[in-house]
């Protein structure tokens, strides 16, 4: 469970986020939904301790989100981020066992199996062995999710996943997350897809401005969202 | 002909007076490379950190070697600290080259560093890898295929650059010439020889390292 509590977070005098509180309950699936700039990168980027903020607190199953702490949190939370971040040194089946072997100091064995049978689950069984291989965004984002399963962690946080993939990718790859639903996974999707956060979530979080404008159920947010701005934003996205 | 076959035989004389000592120079050169690319990527990682303390010791410790002629260097090193460390020509030169060579070294290197995209960090950092790896997985992997061509440019500059330890008298190519040339007086044909020798000495090297470069190519 993530309890976010009352957190802020400025980059100079940018605001980011301001006094923002959530529950992730286990297995919940959460979206964060609402236009650019309005904090989503940054509360997840929180949630994972790549950023601290300024105020506030984040607990990870009770343990407060530290500096000291952030390394044990990010074993249990699994992010992936818009730009799928691959490591390109690597080859795709060493991009999902190096976080195994130095982190958690598996045996190489141990790690390929892991990785071999991650990367058949996100439908990537050609590409296990393959070396310098050229990935279309969708396998590459595939990829990036098999990575931050590898350590098994009890949460996964995405971060805009499908936002530079092109139709026919964004389809594979959210057919990843609908298959990691399905096995009760943890999860927090910032997304523009409504229709998929409509579909796959328990909760959506609307936000605008670094805060948490509107939170309900899918059907009350898309159905009779109560906030001007959730209802402004909403228009929008329908009419394009 | 007969000119012809003289000139050849003094070349020949001369190539074989000074193969000898390549081994030299090819040491100086190989080892003091080695210590600066240590020292400037201790260096890099020092103007990278996030200790004020550290990238100001560094930014000082590079301007300052920059700013003063290898040449003078090795004077000072010899002469000057040689005296009081009891240092001899070789280790005072390697001691020399490797110092100098080492902060344009740490330039490179922590231009290589910064290149990287900072998702890459993120994403290291996400899968709970920490500073130290992160570095040593991640981020020197990929700044290494990226600096080296500027560091192979590096070497080659370091092999010619050997050439003025000849001054304080260690006996390496450049000082080996001089000593042919003042017992036999064919300055034309010395000078020419010792210039083709580092010639083909850089050249085979620039192969070797074009030859790296293309197999640590990231596709
Ligand atoms: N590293 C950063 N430096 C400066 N400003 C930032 C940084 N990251 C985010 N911001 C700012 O914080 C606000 C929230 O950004 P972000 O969390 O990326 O929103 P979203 O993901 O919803 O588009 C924006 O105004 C953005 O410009
Ligand atoms: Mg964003």
């Amino acid at each position: 469970m993530i309890l976010i509590d009352n957190i802020s977070k400025y980059f100079g005098n940018t605001v980011a986020l301001e006094n923002v509180s959530c529950e992730i309950r286990t297995s919940e699936i959460t979206a964060v939904i609402g236009p650019s700039g309005g904090g989503k990168t940054t509360l997840l980027r929180c949630i994972n301790g790549l950023e601290l903020p300024d105020s506030g607190e984040i607990s990870v199953d009770g343990i407060v989100l530290t500096k000291k702490t952030a390394g044990i949190i990010r074993k249990e939370v699994g992010m992936v981020f818009q730009q799928f971040n691959l490591f390109p040194h690597l080859s795709v089946l060493r991009n999902v066992t190096i976080a195994q072997q130095v982190v958690k100091r598996k045996k190489t064995i141990e790690a390929e199996e892991t990785a071999s049978s991650l990367l058949q689950k996100v439908g990537l069984e050609d590409k296990i062995t393959c070396y310098h291989c050229q990935l279309s965004g969708g396998q590459q984002q595939r990829v990036a999710i098999a990575r931050a399963l590898a350590l098994n962690p009890k949460i996964m946080l995405f971060d805009e996943p499908t936002s530079n993939l092109d139709p026919e990718m964004t389809k594979e790859v959210l057919n990843v997350i609908r298959n990691l639903a399905k096995e009760g996974m943890t999860m927090i999707i910032a997304s523009h897809e409504m229709g998929f956060a409509q579909e796959v979530a328990n909760k959506i979080l609307f936000m605008d401005n670094g805060t948490i404008v509107e939170e309900g159920t899918p059907q009350e947010i898309f159905n009779s969202p109560k906030h001007d701005r959730t209802i402004r934003f909403l228009s929008k996205i329908i009419r394009c | 002909m007969e000119i012809l076959v003289k000139e050849l035989t003094v070349l020949v004389n001369i190539f074989c007076f000074l193969v000898p000592v390549i081994p030299v120079t090819l040491k100086i050169a190989v080892v003091s490379f080695i210590l600066a690319l240590i020292l400037g990527l201790i260096v890099a990682l020092m103007k990278v950190s996030h200790f004020g303390i550290f990238k100001l010791t560094a930014r000082v410790y590079v301007d300052v070697i920059r700013g003063i002629p290898l040449l003078v260097q090795i004077f000072f090193i010899y002469f000057g600290l040689g005296k009081i460390l009891n240092l001899e020509q070789l280790p005072a030169s390697i001691l020399a080259i490797s110092i100098c060579y080492s902060a344009y070294l740490g330039e490179i290197i922590r231009a290589g560093i910064e290149a990287i995209p900072k998702g890459q960090v993120d994403a290291s950092r996400s899968l709970g890898m920490n500073t130290y790896q992160t570095m040593r997985y991640i981020v020197l992997p990929q700044a290494f295929r990226i600096v080296l061509p500027p560091i192979s440019n590096e070497f080659i500059a370091c092999l010619k650059d050997t050439s003025l330890v000849s001054i304080i008298g260690l006996r390496e190519l450049t000082r080996a010439g001089r000593e042919y040339y003042s017992q036999y007086f064919v300055d034309f044909e010395t000078w020419f020889m010792v210039g083709l020798i580092y010639l083909a000495m850089t050249v085979a090297l620039s192969k070797v390292s074009h030859f790296i470069e293309t197999k640590y190519k990231i596709t």
